[in-house]
């Protein structure tokens, strides 16, 4: 048999759905620690989670998305602000006093409490291009959790809220389980506090 | 409370390995799940039909950005597993330092990779020792299947059937199944209905059979009640994807119930005829599947009420009285194979069977039915099946 009509295939990779993920990731993970000032739903739900507590949120498998070569060129201490988007990695940390930080993509020399990994590429994109909320990929088995569950379900409802601040109401709808009522969340609130996130998360 | 109602909760025993990945993305699944089997190179097993669809290409596709190398992608399989490919395939996966096998496509496909598996991880040239009653040992390589619109029936099954003979063991269950709609779309009209007839044959064999328990109606129930709704949307639009889908489902959860139930005898006169014939099971099914139903109307065998429950769905069955429903779930289930008629022949007498090898057919049939049904009987099926005379 001549084994060469059967040649071994290397897959390619996606680079555009990379990159829209990688700037997901960012803003998502960049916008949660303000939310968390600004609205006390977030507050109150952050400060269930432990002191010393370290979160991420990524896409599967790891080998396969390392963070971008500029990250490790970068010392730790300035990749760890996550000032521009590293990898396919959100990483969030939650210190001795409480306060939430982001820190970047990189995961090396980190410990991590609770992981939430999506199992594919496409899973990710399901989520991030509002065509299942993230609830609904929850339930379809679009991700894995590694850590304690009921801390993975207050992330869940921080990402719904966080969500509404960041997305416009249509594209909102799409992507949370129950876009809040006006009794919920006033209107006035709403875009101030959009504002405000926007201004303090992306100002550096 | 209806005596025919009643099921055995004791004395059964009950096997469902493989894992079901169904849905949209579910491909793109395939690098998660032969991680969590501690494998990442497969071998693609594959037939030249399933190349020809384009459908190697989308799994090519669903292992970008991941750390998988495929190992070969195996495609010279047409509508036969022998064993000189099996040997074929098997260097192949030596060669390459492959560690899981993925099935792409059903029937001969799966047998090949069930027959590859054993040959790789018992350490076998050939498949001689197994025939010969050898038990498989076990555990054999990670093998996730990828059925397309094409099915046997045994691709759940824990058998497999390579150069006309059948071996079956436990091992032989694959380890994950993958659904994906971009890939369980049919081929044609008759492709479906073919997959369609042995799953709607093998699902309502596990419901009429003599000694039901729960477990096997678990799985019966559901591949009834998806068949019913979407077989005939699949069988006019074969390149629907939700239907496709569907269907495939219900293969998977008939064959899983099948291969618990035992076959029935509309099953075992179906592979009889394939056998004497050379003509397809699914189309043998198609025909003889409504006249094997009429037969079971005639018959004082009870039928539980499960079986309408399942054809009908819950409105149906309530709108029918409790004393109707047995008679009237043969009868839809008649009416549901009855208009595969619009992709397979109406009669065996279409299909240009010959007359005079259907008393072999029936005394073949009763002798592998080990006495559960006599050669008169599935003659008589036979005789009708032939003329298409309910």
């Amino acid at each position: 048999m001549n084994t060469s009509r059967y040649p071994e295939i290397k897959p390619g990779q996606k680079w555009i759905k990379r990159f829209y993920l990688a700037i997901m990731l960012w803003t998502v993970g960049k916008a949660i620690p303000v939310a968390a000032k600004v609205d006390k739903e977030v507050k109150k739900e952050i400060d269930k989670l432990p002191n010393n507590f370290t979160l991420r949120l990524m896409v599967l498998p790891e080998r396969a998305f390392p963070p971008f070569f500029y990250a490790k060129m970068l010392p730790a201490f300035v990749a760890d602000k996550g000032l521009l988007p590293y990898g396919l990695q959100m990483i969030l940390h939650k210190d001795k006093e409480g306060k939430l930080h982001y820190q970047g993509a990189d995961p090396r020399g980190k410990k991590f409490d609770l992981s939430m990994a999506f199992k594919s590429l496409e899973a990710a994109m399901m989520v991030f291009t509002f065509r299942e909320s993230s609830p609904t990929g929850y339930a379809h088995d679009r991700f894995v959790v590694e850590g304690y569950l009921p801390n993975a379900t207050i992330f869940m409802r921080v990402l719904d809220i966080v969500q509404v601040y960041l997305l416009p109401k249509l594209i909102a709808r799409l992507a949370v389980k129950r876009y809040p009522s006006w009794s919920e969340m006033s209107p006035l609130k709403k875009h101030i506090n959009r504002i405000i996130i926007y201004v303090r998360a992306f100002t550096f | 409370m209806n005596p025919t109602s009643t099921q055995t909760t004791e004395n059964f025993e009950f096997l469902f390995y493989p894992k079901v990945v169904s849905g949209q993305c579910a491909l793109e699944n395939l690098p998660t799940e032969l991680a969590g089997n501690d494998a990442q190179k497969p071998l693609v097993i594959t037939s030249q039909a399933v190349a020809r669809n384009g459908l190697t290409k989308i799994l090519v596709k669903a292992f970008y950005d991941s750390a998988v190398v495929i190992g070969a992608i195996y495609d010279p399989v047409l509508d036969y597993a022998g064993i000189s490919q099996a040997q074929q395939a098997a260097r192949l996966f030596s060669e390459r330092g492959c560690d899981a096998i993925i099935a792409l496509g059903g029937g001969p496909v799966v047998a090949l990779a069930k027959a590859v598996n054993v040959l790789v991880s018992e350490r076998q040239a050939t498949l001689q020792p197994y025939y010969n009653g050898t038990p498989i040992a076990g555990p054999l390589k990670p093998l996730i299947v990828v059925p397309s619109g094409a099915s046997d029936g045994q691709e759940a099954m824990p058998a497999m059937t390579v150069d006309n003979r059948a071996i079956a063991s436990e091992s032989l269950y694959p380890g994950v199944f993958v659904l994906d709609g971009r890939v369980t779309i049919g081929d044609s009209p008759s492709c479906v209905a073919e997959s369609g007839a042995i799953a709607l044959a093998q699902a309502f064999t596990a419901l009429t059979m003599e000694a039901p328990n729960p477990m096997i109606d678990a799985l019966a129930h559901p591949s009834l009640d998806l068949l019913a709704r979407y077989l005939l949307p699949a069988v006019r639009r074969p390149k629907d994807k939700a239907a496709g889908l569907a269907v495939a489902n219900a293969a998977v959860l008939a064959s899983a119930a099948c291969a618990n139930s035992g076959t029935g005898s509309v099953f075992v006169l179906g592979e009889a005829l394939a056998a004497a014939t050379g003509v397809s099971l699914g189309k043998c099914l198609g025909i003889l599947l409504p006249f094997a139903i009429g037969a079971l109307r005639q018959s004082s065998r009870p039928v539980r009420d499960a079986l309408c429950l399942a054809v009908a769905g819950l409105e149906g069955f309530a709108a029918i009285p409790a004393q109707e429903r047995p008679n009237k779930g043969l009868e839809m289930a008649a009416a549901l194979a009855r208009e595969l008629k619009v992709a397979l022949p109406a009669s065996l007498q279409a299909l240009r069977v010959q007359h005079h090898l259907l008393d072999p057919v029936a005394q073949a049939a009763a002798q592998k039915s080990a006495g559960r049904f006599t050669a008169a009987e599935c003659r008589a099926i036979l005789g009708r099946a032939w003329e298409a005379n309910a």
